[in-house]
C-alpha cells in the first residue's frame, strides 16, 4: 500500500497539472484516445516478445505507439476536413479492436482486465522512479513554456506573431500527453486513465477566477482526490483505479454543488 | 483624449519623401486558400502616422490581408516591405475580438503579460506587471486589471487588447474589427483611444471595419477591398464615392447625417 500512495502523491497532481491545459485546449477526448490505444500498445508489445523474443518492456511500445497515434491524428486534423471528434473516434476504436485482435491471438486474456483497468498492485520502485521522471517532465515542459501554451490557448495569432513556434509546441503537448499515458496506465487502466486528467482541472475550474489560482488548485484537487481513493480502496476492498476515479467525480460534484449555490446567491 | 481630433502629427509629415514616409508596402500581394484566390495583386502603401481604414464585405479578405502583413499567412506571390523603423516587431495587433474566447480562465492582467518581452514565467516579474498596468491606466483601464475576461463589456475587452498590443511599444497598430461586438458607448471610447494613439503617441494605424460612421470619424484614408484594392483614397472620397454601393447597398444613405 505504501507503493500505491507514493504513487497516487506523484501522479495524481501531474496528470491534473497536465490536465488543466488538456481540458482548456479541448483535448480531453484526444487524450483519453491515447489512453485507449495503450491497448494495442501492449499487445503489440506481447507481440513481439512472442514472436522475436524480445525482452523489452511493454511500456516502450504502449508510448510509441501513442505518439504514432498522435501523430496521425494531428495529420489527418490538418489534411482532411473530417471534426476532430470524428477523427479521434475511428483512431482509437480502430486502435482497441487491433489490441484486442493481438491479445486474444496470443491468448493472453487475462492480461486485458489489467490493461483496462489498471493493476496498481504490482508497482515496484523501478516505477516509482519513472513516475516521478514524469512528473518532473511534465512540470518542467509545461512551467518553462507556460506562456507559450497559455497564449496558445487563448489566441494562437497572437502566440506566432510572437515568433513562437506553436506547432513545435503542439508536438512536444502530444509528447507529454503520450508519456503521461504510458506511465499512469499501470495505477488506472486505458479505460479510466483520462478521469485523473479530466476531473481535477474541471472541479478546480468551477472555483477559480484567474489562470493561476487553476494551476495552483487543480494539482491539490488532483492530489487530495488521488490520495483519498487509495485510502478508500483499502478501506473498502474495492479496485483502487476505479476507486480513485469515482472520488474524483465526488469531489467534482461537490464543486458542481457549491458552484451552483454561489450561483443563486 | 477628450476630444475626436485630427490634429497635426507630432513631426512634420510634408518633409518627408517618397518611401521614407511609409510605413509599410504591400506589393501586388495575392493569397489562396485551397484553390481559392483570396487577395489578388492587392498594392496598398500605409503612410507614417495615418490612420488607414480597410473596408469591405466580409470574405473580401481583410483579415487575409493583416495576417499577410503579420507574417502569418506566406502571400503565393508579391511581397510586404516595411518603412524604415517599421518591422513586424514593431507592430501591435488586435485580432478580431470573436476570434479569442473570453470564458477561458484569464484575468486582464494575465493576459496583458502574456506580452511582456524576456518572461517566462509571469509569476515574477513585479516591475514588468507595473509596466503593464501603467500602460493600462494610460488607456483609463486601470480599474480593469484584475478583472476576468469574462467580466470586460465589449468595449473594455478591445481596451484591455489594445494595453495589451503596446506592451511592446509598437510603431504601427493593426485593429481587426475593434467595434465589433461593441456597444454604443465602447464605440464612442475606440473613436477617442485611436485618435489619441496616432496624435500623441504617434502611432500609424491601419484598421479593418465594417462600422462606417467609426470609419468617417478617424480616418485619414480608407481602401476599399474586395479580394482586390477597388478604391483608395481620402476618407471622404472613398466613402461618398459610388464604389460603396457595390458592396453596401446603402441606397445613398448619408453617414455625415449620422457624424
Amino acid at each position: 500500500m505504501r507503493n500505491t500512495l507514493v504513487s497516487a502523491t506523484i501522479l495524481g497532481p501531474t496528470c491534473a497539472f497536465l490536465g488543466v491545459f488538456v481540458t482548456l485546449r479541448g483535448m480531453a477526448f484526444f487524450s483519453d484516445a491515447l489512453a485507449h490505444a495503450a491497448v494495442t500498445g501492449v499487445a503489440l508489445g506481447y507481440l513481439c516478445q512472442d514472436l522475436l523474443q524480445w525482452e523489452l518492456n511493454p511500456m516502450l511500445f504502449v508510448f510509441i505507439f501513442s505518439m504514432l497515434l498522435a501523430t496521425l491524428m494531428a495529420y489527418l486534423f490538418e489534411r482532411t476536413k473530417l471534426r476532430p471528434d470524428t477523427i479521434i473516434a475511428f483512431s482509437f476504436t480502430g486502435s482497441v479492436a487491433l489490441g484486442y485482435v493481438i491479445i486474444s491471438a496470443l491468448g493472453k486474456y487475462r492480461l486485458i482486465d489489467a490493461i483496462l483497468f489498471g493493476s496498481i498492485y504490482s508497482n515496484s520502485s523501478q516505477d516509482i522512479l519513472i513516475q516521478l521522471l514524469l512528473a518532473v517532465g511534465v512540470a518542467g515542459i509545461l512551467l518553462w513554456n507556460l506562456k507559450a501554451y497559455a497564449l496558445g490557448i487563448l489566441q494562437p495569432d497572437l502566440a506566432r506573431v510572437q515568433g513562437i513556434k506553436l506547432e513545435r509546441l503542439n508536438y512536444l503537448f502530444a509528447l507529454v500527453i503520450a508519456a503521461t499515458v504510458t506511465i499512469c496506465l499501470k495505477m488506472l487502466g486505458a479505460l479510466l486513465l483520462s478521469a485523473l486528467i479530466v476531473i481535477p482541472p474541471a472541479a478546480s475550474r468551477l472555483a477559480v477566477g484567474n489562470f493561476k489560482q487553476l494551476l495552483l488548485l487543480a494539482p491539490v484537487v488532483g492530489l487530495l482526490a488521488a490520495i483519498s481513493g487509495v485510502l478508500t480502496s483499502y478501506t473498502l476492498n474495492s479496485p483502487t483505479g476505479p476507486t480513485i476515479v469515482l472520488v474524483n467525480v465526488a469531489v467534482l460534484l461537490v464543486f458542481l454543488v457549491f458552484k451552483a449555490a454561489k450561483d443563486k446567491r | 483624449m477628450e476630444t475626436v481630433n485630427k490634429s497635426p502629427l507630432a513631426f512634420d509629415l510634408a518633409s518627408l519623401k517618397g518611401p521614407e514616409r511609409l510605413a509599410l508596402q504591400v506589393k501586388q500581394v495575392s493569397v489562396r486558400y485551397g484553390g481559392e484566390l483570396v487577395l489578388n495583386h492587392v498594392d496598398l502603401d500605409v503612410r507614417r502616422g495615418e490612420i488607414l481604414s480597410l473596408i469591405g464585405p466580409n470574405g473580401a479578405g481583410k483579415s487575409t490581408f493583416f495576417k499577410v502583413a503579420l507574417g502569418l499567412i506566406e502571400p503565393a506571390a508579391g511581397e510586404i516591405v516595411f518603412g524604415e523603423g517599421f518591422s513586424r516587431e514593431t507592430t501591435g495587433y488586435v485580432p478580431q475580438m470573436a476570434a479569442l474566447d473570453r470564458n477561458m480562465p484569464f484575468s486582464v492582467m494575465e493576459l496583458l503579460t502574456l506580452n511582456l518581452p524576456k518572461q517566462r514565467f509571469w509569476f515574477s516579474g513585479t516591475a514588468q506587471r507595473k509596466a503593464a498596468l501603467a500602460k493600462l491606466e494610460l488607456l483609463d483601464g486601470g480599474h480593469l486589471a484584475r478583472r476576468g475576461l469574462h467580466e470586460l463589456s465589449g468595449g473594455e475587452f478591445q481596451k484591455v487588447m489594445i494595453a495589451y498590443s503596446l506592451l511592446r511599444n509598437p510603431k504601427m497598430l493593426i485593429l481587426d474589427e475593434p467595434s465589433t461586438g461593441v456597444d454604443h458607448e465602447g464605440t464612442h471610447m475606440l473613436e477617442r483611444l485611436i485618435c489619441h494613439l496616432r496624435n500623441e503617441e504617434s502611432l500609424t494605424i491601419l484598421m479593418a471595419s465594417h462600422d462606417l460612421h467609426l470609419v468617417q470619424l478617424v480616418s485619414d484614408r480608407v481602401c476599399c477591398l474586395n479580394r482586390e484594392v477597388c478604391a483608395v483614397g481620402g476618407a471622404g472620397d472613398v466613402l461618398h464615392g459610388h464604389y460603396l454601393k457595390e458592396f453596401y447597398a446603402l441606397g445613398g444613405r448619408d453617414f455625415r447625417a449620422r457624424a
